[in-house]
């Protein structure tokens, strides 16, 4: 280490306060003396300011990584809607009826003028008007693709955005018998390639022995395996997002939807934009393949990505809208 | 390990530590129950908006991080109190800057947050700083963020995977330098070098 480097590292820790008390007071007695020394520590002072904005940048964007996961949280914790919907209508045409039989069997008890032969119930069957499903099925076609390009990554954060879903239609109406098929819809729009580089390929990024050798069980089709070989080691390391990543991924492919969409909303909360705008679209398609169950959530990412036009998978989600139109 | 029984003194030692101890205890904070309707409402009923409110909430909880990490909290009071404490400081400080005088009664804040020589120079000078940053490279910044957390270079070198802490140090002071270069370039921080 030389000169320059040990004053640097000895006005460093002055400023963090780490300094042993007598050496402190001999450095501030060096200060009073030698101006040059002075004004170099004050530098020091005012580029520790400036971290800080690395700092505080870190902890804003944290800050709207926990909001965004609270309102996630809140809006999986709330009761399905698919189940109870249907059940409060089943509940209130039941307490109409009891309430319209009930008064019916209290005027004719009640009432001697009423003839002994009244129309059947059944007769006044309230008419039900015929319902337009407002989502068809519609003929498959390939998606366009929207590869993220390293390095390539939009300046926008994906934290920042307003997740404001739109006006997801009502469950009932969407399960019906022209329901679209939505793991079929799914499958058309998942793209292997999208998430990981194809076997054999120099792209992607190098992780630790773990990852790499959980990559090739995943190119070869083991899901399990990887997930046996990941899930002690999960969450640790360096590589934990591209870990975290594969999991999800291969839940996915096990069909093991629920627990995929656990995996890609912790990628998708990392703040780091590439990972994150792909662990969105990986999430949309899990909750697409749990449809109608998890419309409300599915709507959310997918406004999230239509929202944002930087949005690396901004055309696919574009591409999708319109065929669950 | 997680922390179940979040203390004050848990909180501030979590915040202390670095790391993951310190992101889960600012998480806690963020999210304490009632800590953030005491802000909003200060704010609203002081002429701010909602957004004003909701900003001046995350500023209380970046300068209540930089201010336990400095030790400038003393523990006189219940960290929330002082936590709304440097939210009505902060924002009377806005207020003041945006030309409306508010009076600094001790019942405003009872938190001395920083100078304000230094919290001027943040202000004023935050697009120097943020433009030297934006030039020093991911990985530079991605280092000095965990060298200004006070992460050991051990710790810092497994991180971002370098052979040892020596190395880290060398990186470190190398990230330093050049960030140090791009701001004395910068005829705007000469003049202020120039002016302390």
């Amino acid at each position: 280490m030389n000169t320059a480097e040990q004053y640097f590292e000895q006005i460093e820790r002055y400023l963090q306060g780490k300094l042993p008390e007598a050496d402190a007071r001999a450095l501030e007695a060096y200060m009073d003396t030698d101006p040059d020394f002075a004004a170099l520590v004050q530098q020091h002072r005012l580029e520790r300011q400036g971290l800080e904005l690395l700092v505080e940048r870190d902890l804003l964007g944290k800050m709207q990584q926990w909001d965004r996961e609270t309102e996630i949280f809140q809006q999986t914790t709330q009761p399905s809607r698919g189940v109870v919907r249907p059940m409060r209508w089943v509940m209130r045409a039941a307490a109409i009826l009891l309430i319209a039989f009930g008064t019916y069997w209290i005027l004719e008890q009640y009432d001697p003028a009423s003839p002994e032969t009244n129309a059947p119930i059944t007769s006044v069957k309230p008419e039900i008007k015929p319902r337009v499903p407002t989502v068809r099925r519609s003929k498959p076609t390939p998606p366009r693709q929207a590869a993220p390009a390293p390095g390539n990554e939009p300046t926008s954060d994906i934290a920042q955005q307003d997740p404001t879903p739109s006006n997801p239609a009502p469950i009932e109406e969407m399960t019906g018998a022209n329901a679209p098929d939505y793991a079929a819809l799914a499958n058309d729009f998942f793209r292997e390639q999208d998430f990981v580089p194809p076997k054999g390929s120099k792209g992607g990024q190098a992780g630790s022995a773990a990852y790499n050798q959980a990559l090739d069980n995943f190119q070869d089709g083991k899901y399990n395996d990887v997930v046996s070989k990941l899930k002690p080691t999960l969450g640790s390391g360096t590589d934990a997002l591209q870990q975290k990543e594969l999991m999800a991924l291969s839940l996915y492919k096990n069909k093991q939807f629920d627990s995929a969409t656990t995996y890609f909303r912790e990628v998708a909360a990392s703040g780091k934009q590439s990972y994150a705008q792909r662990a969105e679209w990986g999430m949309a398609l899990a909750l697409l393949n749990q449809m109608p169950t998890k419309k409300p959530l599915f709507d959310r990412v997918m406004a999230n990505i239509l929202n944002n036009p930087q949005h690396l998978y901004y055309e696919k989600a574009k591409s999708l809208e319109e065929r669950l139109k | 390990m997680a922390n179940t029984n979040w203390t004050d003194e848990a909180l501030i030692a979590g915040i202390q530590d670095g790391g993951s101890a310190r992101e889960e205890a600012l998480k806690r904070i963020y999210l304490l129950p009632g800590l953030r309707e005491a802000v909003h409402r200060h704010v609203l009923d002081h002429g701010g908006s909602r957004q004003d409110a909701q900003d001046i909430f995350q500023e209380a909880l970046v300068l209540l991080d930089r201010n336990i990490r400095e030790g400038r909290f003393e523990g006189r009071s219940t960290l929330s109190t002082y936590f709304v404490a440097i939210a009505k400081w902060r924002w009377v400080t806005i207020r003041r800057q945006q030309g409306r005088y508010t009076d600094l009664a001790p019942a405003h804040y009872d938190a001395e947050v920083e100078s304000p020589e230094a919290e001027a120079i943040r202000t004023e000078y935050r697009e120097l700083f943020q433009e030297a940053l934006g030039q020093i490279g991911d990985r530079c910044r991605q280092l000095l963020q965990l060298y200004q957390l006070d992460h050991s270079m051990e710790e810092i070198a497994e991180r971002m995977q370098y052979s040892n802490a020596d190395v880290a140090k060398k990186e470190a002071y190398r990230c330093r330098m050049r960030f140090r270069e791009l701001l004395e370039t910068n005829p705007a921080f000469a003049a202020l070098l120039k002016n302390m």
